[in-house]
């Protein structure tokens, strides 16, 4: 039997929670570990940043000969994805909720190449209405429709 | 007897107008996200807390709850008609739910899955109304010792018997708890892990954490599905609902092992409707005489595990009414809506507020009933609103999730968080990392390190009490055994397969 390639992804999953072990660790000592009796706030970050740390290795160890699996982002649905969440995030409380609205409905509808454009405009300001009706005037949220 | 009188207290507080009102509203609000997929008890609970500042704390729990039990009515409906579960414990319905839809008997499964999932529902009440009260008043005996052991139970166990590896469990539930140390240190004020932000003082949003890591994660994936999830246009007739009376007698005993097998999961913290359901279709599974049938429209397959979340539910209220601790990330919302209202969750609330836990429990009861008629004959309403195309659907839910997320704590900066989350959720998904210890560790953690300050600080660095004092001895014995457990059928899985190689 072939020795089975190693899993670059797997151990670089596992290396990450490494990685957050190390961090752990190191931040605790920027606090006060104390003692086992008088715990710090140090002393359970730093604990966890140990174990963490161990798990990770271990995790390489175990999986480092699993099997691949194709790796296909689709980068160009993620980023609009993630343009509407962000531009709703800068919208909302600068320019009001309709407009965020409209942004995230819109931004994110784009990362389906199959909806289409007339539907997607129809479901924003269906989504918009509903948000306003909903969101503001039936829970109260601390929200603007529009702020010019 | 003790529980008439207290469930009359109970119903007498459930049946005035606003209860009612909002107990309706809840379940109506559950079932119609329990059978949207993609948007579930979370994100609804987490989008109607603004609206329980307005009501009194006894109603504003009755209508969350609504929503949660309700949700496990629905999910089931997005399971069968479409494949696509409507929650994750509806995961297991699809299996042979889907297939009877198949065979033209989607009616059949649908009319299935309510009943057993009321009836599993009705055995999750009648014990959490006979356990809840007696655990609290053990509860009223437990120290940091025995919180300490039974969050410690809890973790490993949703670490080991959710997932695929329990080592991965375990660093989630690492990663998770140090998720939860973000933010300003309860004892002393020191905040750790903010690098100086502001918003960070507070700690990470759950809100946000589970929403990015289930509900954007999830949409992400889909993206990466060229053929998105369409409804196949065939018509789905629901011509007979009436099973025939073979089918019904295949669904009794799966009901009820389900019930039981759910009652059990739901009630210990770490664990909940979703184990509760895999866990009872692996059982259905492992017992039934014709194993082949199942994944081809076995009526066993959808009766226990539909049975199993809705007793799930239920019970899921036990460790958090009695004990004050949350099973399940839900629950933890929930707990967060009582602080809200000034209540301390726990086991005083059994004897300083009887007439909310008891009105809780009457609306359960009353909850279960209006779902029981609100499903049967709106189903052709529910199969209509499961039609709507996954493209159209995903920016609403997107924008649901914006607004819920916002809405926990007014604070844009989670909106951020619950992308940034997204991102992690998607390449866990890749990686076969899972989401839910990692969420249990965010929020379990920090208690933890406090009652193990506690304990600490009592003994003079002593672990001693952790073994000494019975209950903990139990509930570490019971870790060890679930870790062994695992470890065992992980070795002998690794033998088998170096063995297939020689």
């Amino acid at each position: 039997m072939p020795h089975a390639s190693l899993n670059l992804r797997e151990i670089g999953a596992a290396m990450f929670i490494v990685a957050l072990g190390a961090f752990s660790v190191y931040e605790a000592t920027s606090y006060e570990i104390g003692t086992v009796a008088r715990m710090g706030p140090g002393f359970f970050p730093l604990v966890l940043g140990l174990i963490l740390i161990g798990l990770g290795l271990l995790l390489a160890l175990v999986f480092m000969q699993a099997g691949h699996r194709e790796l296909d982002i689709p980068l160009r649905a993620f980023s609009l994805i993630a343009a509407g969440i962000l531009s709703f995030a800068l919208l909302l409380e600068r320019v009001g909720l309709v407009p965020a609205t409209v942004a995230v409905v819109v931004l994110t509808s784009l990362a389906d190449r199959t909806t289409r454009l007339t539907t997607i405009a129809l479901s924003a300001v269906l989504l918009s209405i509903f948000g306003v009706a909903v969101f503001i005037w039936g829970l109260r949220l601390p929200l603007v429709p529009f702020r010019w | 007897m003790d529980i008439f009188s207290n469930l009359a207290l109970g119903f007498q507080t459930a049946l005035s107008f606003q209860p009612l009102l909002f107990c309706f509203i809840g379940v109506t609000i559950g079932t119609f996200v329990g059978v949207l997929p993609g948007i579930g008890a979370l994100a609804a609970i987490s989008m109607s807390l603004p609206l329980t500042f307005y009501l009194d704390p006894t109603t504003a729990l009755i209508m969350l709850a609504g929503i949660f039990y309700g949700s496990q009515y629905g999910g089931s409906t997005a399971s069968i008609l479409l494949n696509l579960p409507g929650t994750a414990a509806n995961v297991v319905t699809c299996l042979d739910g889907y297939p009877l839809t198949r065979q033209n008997k989607a009616g059949i499964a649908l009319l299935i899955t309510t009943i057993t999932s009321f009836i599993g529902g009705c055995i999750g009440i009648l014990l959490l109304m006979g356990f809840a009260p007696l655990i609290a008043r053990f509860a009223l005996t437990f120290t940091s010792v025995e919180y300490f052991s039974i969050m410690l139970l809890g973790l490993i166990a949703a670490a080991s018997l959710t997932t695929d590896s329990t080592l991965k469990g375990l660093a989630m539930v690492g990663v998770g708890v140090l998720a939860g140390l973000v933010g300003m240190e309860i004892t002393t004020a020191v905040p750790r892990f903010t690098f100086g932000s502001v918003h960070l003082m507070d700690g990470l949003s759950l809100v946000a954490m589970a929403m990015g890591l289930f509900g954007v994660g999830e949409i992400l994936s889909n993206m990466g599905n060229r053929a998105p999830i369409k409804l196949n246009a065939r018509s789905i007739t629901l011509r007979s609902l009436i099973p025939s009376r073979e089918e019904i007698r295949q669904a009794l005993a799966p009901t009820a092992r389900g019930s039981i097998l759910g009652s059990f999961f739901g009630a210990l913290p770490g664990t909940g409707p979703a184990i509760a359901s895999f866990v009872a279709y692996a059982v259905e599974k492992r017992v039934a005489k014709d194993p082949s049938r199942f994944g081809k429209g076995a009526i066993e397959g959808i009766a226990s595990p539909e049975a199993a979340n809705n007793a799930a539910v239920q019970t899921a209220f036990i460790p958090t009414l009695s004990l004050g601790i949350p099973g399940d990330v839900v629950m933890a919302v929930m707990l967060g809506a009582l602080m809200l209202h000034g209540i301390a969750p726990g086991p005083q609330i059994l004897t300083n507020q009887p007439e909310m836990f008891w009105g809780l429990i009457a609306s359960f009861w009353i909850g279960n009933v209006i779902l029981l008629i609100l499903n049967i004959p709106l189903i052709g309403i529910w199969v209509r609103i499961v039609t709507i195309p996954y493209n159209i659907l995903y920016p609403a839910i997107l924008f649901f999730i914006c607004v819920g997320v916002y809405s926990a704590r007014n604070n844009v900066f989670d909106v951020y968080l619950v992308l940034i989350f997204g991102v992690i959720g998607y390449f866990m998904t890749l990686f076969r990392y899972p989401a839910a210890p990692l969420l249990l560790g965010f929020i379990l953690g920090p208690m933890m390190e406090e009652h193990l300050r506690r304990t600490l600080l009592i003994s003079r660095g002593s672990f001693m009490p952790f073994l000494e004092r019975p209950l903990s001895l139990a509930f570490l014995l019971l870790t060890a055994v679930i870790l062994g457990f695992s470890l065992y059928s992980v070795l002998r899985w690794r033998l088998a397969a170096l063995r297939q190689r020689t």
